[in-house]
C-alpha cells in the first residue's frame, strides 16, 4: 500500500489514487517533409476521497505531490454527496496489451516508416500535400485504493496517420492505423488512401431527398457516438435518456450487434479494468437491434441501484486525462461484421453516399439520438463513385434511420470509435442541390 | 493553452464590424429563409464548416414564423462569406469566448478568444434537417 493511501486511510473515509505516466515519441511530416519530433514524458497523478460522504478530488503532476491529500480533502468538504464506495476489486483479467519492442522503437524507426509511406503515395499523388504522423506510445496506469483493490495497467501502441487537403480545398482524406505491436508499411491502408484521393478529383452534389447512405468504418462515430449517450449510465439516471427503461426492446435494425470488450487481447485501447479500478467485462451493449446493457460507472451504478459495468473513464467527447472526473464511457467497441463484402454494398447503389467523414458532429442533439453533419465522402450513381461530395448535409435519428439497415460489410476496420464494418442504411435525409 | 503543446496561429478577440441595416430591415428583406440565434459549436476542415444554431424562426414573406430548433448549417467558408448581402447595425459580443484547433494533435483550447458580430444577412446556406 502506498504510503498516500495509509495516510489517506488515516484522514478521511475513503481515497482512490489514480497514477500515470504516458511516454510518447511523435514524429510529423507537413507537405511531404519531416516538420517536428517531440518527445514526451508526462506524469500524473489523480486522487479521490470520500470524507464524511462527500466527494472531492485533486490532481497534480509531480510524482510525490506533497499537499495532494490536504486540497482532495479541503475538496470534499465542500463535495457533493457521493452515494457510492470506491473499488474493492481485486481480481482482474489477464490483459496486457504492451509489445517491448514498441517500447523500444526509436524517433528513425518512425522517420523510416513515414518515408516508406510518402515514397509510396508521392508517385501515385504527385502534387499533393501530404500529412504524415506517426506515434509511438507507452502508458501506465495505476489505481489503488483504500478499499484494497491495486491495479496495474502497461500498454504499447504505434499509430500511424495519412492526411492530406483535397484539390481545390475541402476536406481532407484521411486514413490510419493503430497497433499494439511494430507494423510496416500498411500497403492496403496506404493504396486505399491513393484511391480514396483520387476520388476527390470531381465534385458531386447529390439531390435534396432521401437516399441510401454507406457508412464507413471511419464514420461510425456518427451514429455510435449518439447510441453511447443514450447508453450513459448518467443520462438514463436522470431520465434524459431516450434509452431509459427500454432494456430488452429492440432500438435499432436486427442486423447490428454492438459489443464492448476491453478484454480483446490484441487492440491499443484494451483493459483489464476501467479508470475506477473496476474490472472491465465482454458485454453485448445492443445483441440483435435489442438494447442489452447501459454504461456504468460507480456513480451512476449507485444512482440506479446497481453495480458499475467497468465503464467508468477519464474521458469525454473532447479530451482525456487524469483532471477529468471518470464518467460512463465505452472501453473498446466493436461492431459485429456481416459476410458481403463493402465494394459490393457500394455496388448496389443506384443513387446515394459513401460517408467516410462528418462535419460538426457535436453541434447538433446526438444525446437523443440526433445527428446532423457536413457528409464527407462520396456521391455514388449507379454502383460508382462519381466524386466527392460537395455542399451536402445528412440529417436523422438513429433510432429511425438505424432500423433500415440493409447490410453491414464482412470487413470489420478500424475507425475512430470503434472496429466497424461498413453499414449501409436504406435511407437517410440529404440537404443536397 | 498548457505547456504541453507547441504555439500554433490563434486569433485574440474577432469581431465583424456593423454596417448600416437595422434587424426589421433585414428580416423584412427575406422572402424565404431562416433567422438563426446561438452557437453550439462548429467545426472546420479546410475550407468546409459545420455550424449549429441553438434555436431559430422561419421567415415567410418577410415576417418572423413558427420556432426552429436543431438547425445545422454548412458550405464552403470563402463563398458562404461572399454570399453576406446585409449587415446589421447592432454588434454585440458573446458573454463567454473560447475556440479549439488542432494544430495536428490535440485539440487545444483558446480560451481569451472573444467573438461578436452584428446581425448578418447570407444569401445562401446550406441547413441540415430531417424535412
Amino acid at each position: 500500500m502506498s504510503d498516500l493511501i495509509k495516510n489517506a486511510k488515516a484522514r478521511v473515509g475513503q481515497a482512490e489514487l489514480y497514477v500515470s505516466r504516458n511516454r510518447r515519441l511523435d514524429v510529423r511530416y507537413a507537405d511531404s517533409r519531416l516538420a517536428a519530433v517531440t518527445a514526451d514524458d508526462l506524469f500524473s497523478t489523480a486522487l479521490r476521497v470520500i470524507d464524511k460522504g462527500r466527494l472531492g478530488a485533486a490532481f497534480g503532476v509531480l510524482p510525490d505531490d506533497p499537499g495532494l491529500l490536504a486540497r482532495a480533502k479541503a475538496a470534499a468538504a465542500l463535495g457533493d454527496p457521493a452515494g457510492f464506495s470506491f473499488s474493492r476489486s481485486r481480481r482482474f483479467a489477464e490483459v496486457h496489451p504492451y509489445d517491448a519492442e514498441t517500447a523500444r522503437l526509436e524517433t528513425q524507426d518512425l522517420i523510416d516508416l513515414c518515408e516508406k509511406v510518402r515514397k509510396r503515395i508521392g508517385p501515385a499523388l504527385p502534387d499533393i500535400a501530404l500529412s504524415l504522423r506517426a506515434s509511438a506510445t507507452r502508458e501506465n496506469i495505476k489505481i489503488e485504493t483504500s478499499g484494497g483493490t491495486y491495479a496495474a495497467h502497461e500498454g504499447s501502441c504505434l499509430s500511424l496517420e495519412i492526411h492530406a487537403p483535397i484539390r481545390g480545398g475541402g476536406s481532407p482524406v484521411a486514413k490510419g492505423k493503430s497497433s499494439v505491436s511494430p507494423f510496416d508499411v500498411p500497403l492496403d491502408l496506404v493504396d486505399e488512401f491513393i484511391e480514396w484521393h483520387r476520388w476527390t478529383e470531381t465534385a458531386s452534389t447529390p439531390k435534396t431527398g432521401r437516399h441510401p447512405v454507406l457508412f464507413a468504418p471511419e464514420a461510425s462515430f456518427l451514429y455510435l457516438l449518439p447510441l453511447c449517450a443514450g447508453l450513459d449510465g448518467e443520462a438514463v439516471a436522470k431520465g434524459t435518456s431516450p434509452l431509459a427503461r427500454r432494456l430488452g426492446e429492440p432500438i435499432l435494425s436486427p442486423l447490428l450487434t454492438v459489443v464492448d470488450d476491453p478484454l480483446v487481447l490484441d487492440k491499443p485501447q484494451s483493459r483489464a479494468f476501467d479508470d475506477e479500478g473496476v474490472p472491465c467485462r465482454r458485454r453485448s451493449l445492443v445483441e440483435k437491434g435489442v438494447l442489452k446493457s447501459l454504461l456504468l460507472d460507480l456513480h451512476s451504478a449507485a444512482q440506479l441501484g446497481q453495480s458499475s459495468t467497468g465503464n467508468g473513464y477519464k474521458r469525454r467527447l473532447f479530451g482525456s486525462g487524469p483532471e477529468i472526473a471518470p464518467n460512463p464511457w465505452p472501453g473498446q467497441i466493436l461492431i459485429e461484421p456481416g459476410e458481403t463484402p463493402w465494394r459490393e454494398l457500394l455496388s448496389s447503389i443506384d443513387d446515394g453516399l459513401l460517408v467516410t467523414d462528418g462535419l460538426g458532429f457535436h453541434s447538433a442533439n446526438y444525446p437523443q439520438g440526433q445527428f446532423s453533419v457536413q457528409a464527407l465522402g462520396y456521391h455514388v450513381k449507379r454502383g460508382r463513385v462519381a466524386g466527392r461530395l460537395e455542399r451536402t448535409m445528412i440529417a436523422g435519428n438513429i433510432y429511425e434511420d438505424f432500423q433500415r439497415v440493409l447490410a453491414v460489410s464482412r470487413e470489420q476496420l478500424e475507425g475512430g470509435a470503434a472496429y466497424a464494418p461498413y453499414v449501409l442504411v436504406d435511407s437517410i435525409q440529404v440537404a443536397g442541390s | 493553452m498548457d505547456a504541453r503543446y507547441t504555439p500554433i496561429v490563434r486569433m485574440s478577440n474577432i469581431l465583424i464590424e456593423p454596417g448600416s441595416s437595422t434587424f426589421a430591415e433585414m428580416v423584412a428583406s427575406i422572402d424565404d429563409g431562416y433567422y438563426l440565434v446561438g452557437a453550439k459549436g462548429g467545426q472546420t476542415a479546410g475550407d468546409q464548416f459545420s455550424f449549429g444554431a441553438m434555436w431559430g424562426f422561419r421567415i415567410r414573406g418577410g415576417r418572423l414564423g413558427r420556432m426552429v430548433r436543431d438547425v445545422n448549417m454548412s458550405g464552403e467558408l470563402f463563398s458562404t462569406l461572399r454570399g453576406i448581402s446585409m449587415v446589421g447595425d447592432d454588434l454585440h459580443f458573446a458573454e463567454s469566448g473560447g475556440c479549439g484547433k488542432g494544430g495536428g494533435g490535440p485539440i487545444q483550447m483558446n480560451r481569451k478568444s472573444g467573438k461578436g458580430a452584428p446581425h448578418i444577412k447570407i444569401d445562401r446556406v446550406t441547413l441540415g434537417g430531417t424535412r
